[in-house]
């Protein structure tokens, strides 16, 4: 499994730890990997995934009153919902509607092959005051 | 479906080349073997 997520291009790094059953995997700057990329590796190896936590950046707007999470050049884009664990960090993204900012979030288990994912935003980080 | 491609052409028209982002590291759990 390692080797064939480390054969996707923009992958930078990758850990699979299968007694704890995590895969930690890290990005060049401008990747252009999805979610759906990596889990198909995962899938192809005979592996089921699961929740996945994610650090990613983009863009914050609204549709219809939905906060979304667009990455700019991708045809895709992360529908951002309240973390049960951190409620008031979906509440920041109303003052940064159009704004680039970092997000922590969980990806959940997905099916399918969804061009609108979905993030459960643990924490927010405006881009340009990362630590 | 078509919004979120709506909205993302939107900005793309609005801002092209503007700062890629993406994917910065995903921690994926994983789940026994078929």
């Amino acid at each position: 499994m390692r080797v064939a997520i480390r054969k996707i291009d923009g992958t930078t790094g990758v850990d699979v730890s299968l007694n704890r059953g995590v895969a930690v995997v890290k990005f060049s700057a401008d990747n252009r990997v999805s979610v759906v990329q990596i889990r198909d590796a995962v899938r192809s190896n005979g592996f089921t995934p699961k929740a996945a936590e994610v650090r990613i950046r983009g863009r914050v707007v609204r549709n219809d009153g939905a906060a979304m999470l667009v990455v700019p050049g991708q045809e895709r884009a992360f529908r951002l919902i309240r973390h049960a664990d951190a409620a008031a960090a979906l509440a920041e993204l109303e003052k940064l509607d159009g704004k680039m900012v970092e997000i922590e979030g969980t990806v959940p288990e997905s099916k399918g092959r969804a061009t609108a994912e979905i993030i459960q935003v643990r924490r927010v980080v405006p881009q340009g005051h990362l630590d | 479906m078509i919004r979120i491609a709506a909205v993302t052409a939107f900005l793309l028209g609005l801002a092209p080349g503007i700062v890629q982002a993406q994917l910065q590291e995903m921690r994926q759990t994983i789940f026994g073997m078929d």
